[in-house]
């Protein structure tokens, strides 16, 4: 294999697949690239066996072929290099060369034979959706999923496509048992072929936040679909194939309370700041900060024995006799992070029931937090 | 390691062989299988021929005499990825050091929490299972409990006893024993290309276990045998200095006390054969027969039946904190017992 490439357009190829290359070395050969010569292009491909990612560039190519190399490595020697051409060359033992001015690596790598294959797309239905519709499901319920959660099936999103009012609607959902982010919205302007019934999937947060990351690189319209095993996301050349998660995901229906009658608005930022503020003295495991809820205000407080207490308080019309109840408030910051709106409501039962989290005149994004005993 | 495997390179093992192939033909293959029997006989490589025929692409059913039979087509991807030991929906759990840990155990709950990537369905493969510590072996119990569809876990182990009954209870148990010697001695002349004698001593030698057998020095084997036998002899039996410094060498660590064992164990059993049988075909050293018969002459069956009783005991006991040599102490002693007692008077008395 013989090829000249941009070192701008290599780099960017790097880049994309540095998340998914593997770390832990179960399968020594993943944390390596995999690169195809042929045509003008050669094809970056880079796996952890749960997601892979194949990005096509533009190259000069000499001589086709293939090789697997050490990614890291790879993309350290080319973040270092100069702008401008970038020849790349594998030997028959698989040493790959790389030059560049006046330098000149040579990298140990492996027959591409042995690379994980990732199964071929062709034929799954893709359909285009809005870049930043995608990116605001993404955003608005990753931060409730696990992270290393016990329940595996709580590191996914669950994802489902349906019809809502005869249009296509898309929903997300994201939980790790203390807090759950649900978020709908309809698909593009509604034309195109409905979906027959409803269609659901587990997305893994890893993958999930792949893709957020490739929706904010730029402004070009993404296609996503579902197929048996996986979800396919392609934008132009760049695909990624995300492994779904198997098994039930939690009837989260059931935690959204349906009797929240307490109702509070308040300012988002104030919030925001206030929580921030009172929970630097909150004990740091739980980070938990009490909210007294007062006709006329909202005070926070925090207080560990050991260090000290906090306490501020907010103006907001509640209207209603008191009530005190307890929050973690990271988990509660993650939620004011992920909303937009200007104000929130919050919607309160008792003491010991959770809270509901809202965006004023957006009834189809709610979070849920349950509470703490302060 | 050699790579291909298959069903039908596959020596012995009929049984397993046919509850397998049924369950792949079926297309009923249980989420958990216990694949239990002598060490070094072939379960791991039984267990990675299944995975790869229920996996293989282009898998070829036919009929031997009425039963149904299955041949993976080792060209296909599938099979390909099997062989060079890199296809994502087969995954080998082996111990780390001594033990398979909690983080093994995590990471195969994290790996089996999401769907087949090119197969139909995920293979878990967990070689000598009762080496997982208690940690591990309760957070397993959650994944045997409740395993996501399309997985399969194989667990594989020559100490079956070691396992929880919780996890033994919910596995399909399927058991392995030696191939029978002609077949073993057949396919050791062939593989490694000696003369048929000296493979059915080979496969004597090594007492059915066709991964040693594929793998050993005969001559290193037969020496490795007389040492221990010799540790059974009378002179050696007799005299209190030879009698406490042997288990310092032949239970220097567990395996060795385990090999240690199973050759007594092998070698009380053809006394006993020896003795009420006079069936010579039937033995397992069937080089050493007049050996056999003589140390039989002077111990009672009695003492043999015991000695056996007790090896099972020890084999049984958890291996955790075992003093090796002891242990093999406690069984030199025993038979120091049988044989001693019956000879002619003791110094003393002299």
């Amino acid at each position: 294999m013989k090829l000249k490439i941009s070192r701008g357009e290599l780099l960017t190829g790097f880049q994309r697949v540095q998340g998914v290359v593997e770390k832990r070395n179960t399968m020594p050969i993943l944390s390596n690239i995999l690169l195809e010569a042929k045509g003008d292009q050669v094809v970056l491909f880079a796996t952890d066996l749960e997601i892979g990612i194949r990005g096509t560039y533009k190259a000069e190519v000499s001589q086709p072929g293939g090789v697997t190399v050490s990614a890291r490595k790879l993309y350290e020697i080319v973040r270092e290099l100069p702008e401008g051409t970038v020849t790349i060359t594998s030997a028959d033992n698989h040493a790959v060369g790389i030059e560049a001015g006046k330098s000149e690596f040579r990298v140990m790598g492996l027959p591409p034979q042995e690379f994980p294959t990732m199964p071929t797309v062709e034929s799954e239905p893709l359909m285009s959706v809005d870049r930043k519709i995608l990116s605001e499901l993404i955003r608005k319920t990753v931060f409730a999923a696990g992270d290393n959660n016990a329940r595996y099936i709580l590191n996914g999103l669950l994802v489902t496509l349906f019809m809502k009012e005869k249009k296509q609607a898309i929903r997300f959902v994201g939980t790790d048992g203390h807090r759950l982010a649900v978020i709908e919205r309809l698909l593009g302007d509604g034309k195109g072929k409905g979906f027959s019934a409803e269609q659901t999937a587990i997305v893994p947060k890893k993958a999930a936040m792949e893709i957020k990351k490739f929706l904010d690189e730029n402004e070009e319209t993404p296609e996503i679909g579902v197929s048996k095993n996986q979800m396919i996301f392609r934008r132009g050349s760049l695909l990624l194939l995300a492994r779904l998660m198997e098994g039930s995901y939690p009837n989260y229906q059931q935690v959204i309370p349906k009797e929240n009658d307490k109702r509070v608005v308040v300012k988002r930022a104030e919030l925001e700041g206030a929580l921030r503020r009172v929970s630097i003295l909150s004990r740091e495991k739980t980070s938990a900060v009490k909210l007294a809820l007062e006709p006329d205000s909202i005070t926070l407080s925090s207080s560990n024995p050991e260090v000290g207490e906090a306490k501020e308080t907010l103006e907001a019309k509640f209207g209603q006799e008191g009530l005190t109840t307890g929050f973690n408030a990271r988990y509660f910051l993650d939620i004011l992070a992920a909303m937009d709106s200007e104000e929130v409501v919050l919607e309160f039962k008792d003491a010991l029931s959770p809270c509901l989290v809202r965006q004023p005149g957006d009834p189809d994004y709610l979070c849920v937090i349950m509470p703490m005993r302060v | 390691m050699s790579s291909e495997v298959s069903f039908d390179t596959i020596v012995g093992h009929t049984h397993p062989k046919a509850v397998l192939t049924a369950a792949i033909v079926s297309g009923r293959i249980a989420h958990a299988y216990l694949f239990h029997g002598e060490s070094h006989i072939g379960k791991s490589m039984t267990a990675t021929a299944f995975a790869k025929a229920a996996l293989c692409a282009h898998l070829q059913t036919g009929q031997v005499s009425g039963r149904p039979t299955l041949a993976s087509c080792d060209q296909c991807s599938s099979c390909h990825a099997v062989d060079s030991r890199s296809h994502p929906d087969l995954h080998l759990i082996q111990p780390d050091g001594a033990q398979i840990k909690i983080g093994q155990i995590r990471e195969l709950q994290n790996a089996i929490a999401f769907k087949p990537m090119i197969g139909s369905r995920k293979w878990f493969l967990i070689d000598e299972a009762d080496a997982m510590n208690p940690e591990a072996a309760n957070s397993f119990l959650k994944t045997l409990e409740e395993p996501p569809d399309h997985s399969t876990l194989i667990l594989i182990t020559a100490r079956p006893q070691a396992l929880l009954p919780t996890v033994l209870s919910r596995c399909q148990s399927v058991r392995f024993s030696p191939p029978p010697p002609n077949e073993l001695s057949q396919w050791l002349q062939k593989r490694r290309g000696i003369a048929i004698h000296e493979a059915q001593d080979l496969a004597t030698l090594a007492m059915g276990k066709i991964g040693i057998a594929a793998e050993a020095d005969p001559a290193a084997l037969k020496n490795e045998r007389d040492r221990i036998l010799d540790a059974l002899s009378r002179e050696h039996l007799e005299d209190p200095s030879e009698l406490f410094n042997e288990p310092e060498e032949l239970a220097s660590s567990q395996g060795q006390l385990y090999k240690t064992l199973d050759t007594i164990e092998i070698w009380l059993r053809d006394v006993l054969i020896s003795r009420h049988v006079s069936e010579p075909s039937l033995l397992i050293n069937q080089d050493i027969p007049d050996r056999i018969s003589a140390w039989g002459r002077a111990v009672p069956t009695d003492h043999v039946l015991e000695t056996l009783t007790l090896i099972h005991l020890l084999k049984r006991a958890s291996p955790r904190n075992l003093n090796h040599a002891l242990v093999l102490e406690t069984v030199l002693l025993k038979l120091r017992d049988a044989v001693v007692r019956e000879s002619a008077p003791g110094p003393k008395q002299n």
